[in-house]
């Protein structure tokens, strides 16, 4: 698997500093200038940022280039490729993370005192938002490439709008058939409100790991029946 | 002698084409020439070995060992030379050597720069500064520096010049001296077979025509011409396919004796070449 990671590091590594570059601007700015930026949507918008672009980076390269049947030609087990791409992805994706939180200490004209949130819940909570956009992500580059993603993105974005717009014409907020949906958003409240028990902290871990232990069986599976 | 690789039963399907029941084994020590029409499934057969794409049935066994089962151990023995080498296009050629010769147990440094040095090529040059030649002269320095045992090469001496095509051919024929190693070498460009292979495997349509030494389907195959109609097609034995010119009938058969024998001296006979060969049975008219 190490043979791999530092296959990728080596193919990608011009591209890398450069996706590091582009996020150095983008942190610097939110830093500095997104005015009511409030520490946490500061550290959750970095956690959204870096899972989609560090998600879509090595394997878009990989479909740019072409560069798939190469790697494929290598004595390796394509499983082991998934494997070897999810865990330098996620080593990738925690870096930048620090390196995002970090910049909020040492920049002088910062606006943001990150180390003031800075709690084991709020860290988990980050992670639970990379993890869904990382593993959600994922298996649909590895499946279909940049366009898989553009593909993924565009279906997100259209669902949301016929949700909303379906909530706004139909009332649906007081029907039966949305209450899976109420059933994510308190989810959703329950996880981000102020509570911080232990269980509370353990379930957000068992949904980080469910999230990846899915994405990547799907992503293995996709990956071993790609044609190249 | 054992086989190298052994291919039975392959069958994988596209939209429009199929690739049926294919079968046939290089010996060990030994260059096979794949040839066929562009479409007739050369590549399909590759990848199917290279485990590139998923077989629907049939069996691959590099070296005994069935490729998907022990898929890391087959390719660790097999230098792979595509049609169009994938590499990143913006990283220098020593670099892109680093990265891939951790995979191999039996890399050689040495030969590997050895060997870009006799093509020359500068190890800092980036990959996308370089030549179609120049990229599969890369590829095949790669394929040569883990000293591998099968090498498979999809169409390499396609838009080659000549001069290199010649020293590909010289490089491959230098490879199998050692009796240990075995090429694959797909083409459609026969007379670079016609020097080097001592077996072909002739693909068309998805389906093997025949997979034997070259030397005994050169000696089996032959031209049989006739002008006016003082000969009809179906008359020939062995007839794999005819066509008609302004000179009279002209017709491959799979049996040269046979025919020889049968219609005597009312048509003239040769030996056919593997484009001859390729010719007649892909694009020449069916025997009725």
């Amino acid at each position: 698997m190490h043979r791999i990671m530092r296959q990728d590091l080596i193919f990608n590594r011009n591209n890398l500093l450069l996706m590091l570059a582009i996020m150095t601007c983008v942190f610097v700015y939110f830093a500095g200038w997104a005015e009511g930026l409030s520490p946490r949507a500061y550290f959750l918008l970095a956690a959204f940022y870096v899972g989609a672009s560090m998600g879509i980076t090595l394997a878009a390269r990989e479909d740019k280039h072409k560069t798939a049947a190469l790697i494929c030609s290598l004595p390796v087990r394509r499983s082991t490729i998934v494997a070897a791409r999810f865990v330098l992805t996620w080593a990738l994706m925690l870096l930048t993370l620090v390196y995002a939180s970090l910049l909020t200490a040492v920049l002088p004209f910062s606006q943001i005192d990150l180390i003031a949130v800075v709690n084991v819940k709020f860290i988990l909570v980050g992670l639970l938002i990379l993890s869904a956009v990382f593993s959600l992500i994922l298996p649909f580059t590895i499946r279909f490439g940049v366009m898989g993603v553009i593909l993924f993105l565009v279906a997100a974005q259209v669902l949301s709008v016929l949700v909303l717009l379906a909530f706004h014409f139909f009332r649906m907020e007081n029907s039966l058939f949305p209450s899976p949906l109420r059933m994510v958003s308190r989810g959703l409240r329950f996880l981000l409100g102020p509570s911080s028990t232990v269980i509370h902290m353990l379930i957000i871990v068992a949904i980080v790991l469910a999230f990846n232990a899915a994405s990547f069986f799907a992503s293995r599976a996709l990956y071993a029946r790609r044609d190249l | 002698m054992d086989a190298a690789l052994e291919i039975s039963g392959l069958r994988k399907s596209y939209k429009g084409f199929v690739l049926d029941d294919v079968s046939f084994s290089i010996p060990a020590g030994t260059i096979m020439g794949l040839i066929g029409p562009n479409g007739a499934g050369k590549t399909t057969v590759i990848k199917l070995v290279m485990n590139l794409i998923r077989r629907e049935s049939g069996a691959v066994r590099i070296f005994g060992r069935d490729n998907i089962a022990h898929e890391p151990e087959a390719k660790a023995r097999i230098g792979f030379v595509y049609d169009e080498p994938c590499f990143p296009p913006d990283i220098g050629l020593d670099r892109i050597a680093s990265a891939v010769a951790p995979f191999y147990p039996r890399w050689d440094w040495k030969l590997f720069s050895g060997t870009l040095e006799e093509f020359g090529l500068p190890p800092r040059k980036k990959f996308k500064t370089l030549s179609h030649g120049m990229k599969m002269k890369f590829a095949l320095a790669l394929a040569l520096a883990h000293d591998a045992d099968l090498i498979l090469m999809d169409e390499p001496t396609t838009g080659l010049d000549p001069v290199f095509r010649h020293e590909l051919l010289v490089r491959l024929s230098a490879v199998i001296q050692d009796e240990r190693k075995s090429v694959l070498f797909s083409t459609h460009l026969t007379s670079d077979l016609e020097k080097i292979a001592d077996h072909v495997t002739f693909i068309h349509e998805g389906s093997i025509v025949f997979s034997a030494p070259k030397d005994e389907i050169l000696e089996t195959y032959g031209l049989v011409k006739a002008g006016g109609r003082e000969v009809a097609a179906s008359e020939i034995p062995g007839l794999k396919g005819y066509r008609h010119s302004a000179y009279g009938l002209e017709a491959l058969t799979g049996d040269l004796e046979a025919a020889r024998r049968s219609i005597g001296p009312r048509a003239v006979y040769e030996r056919a070449s593997l484009e001859d060969i390729m010719y007649f049975i892909s694009k020449g008219e069916p025997h009725a």
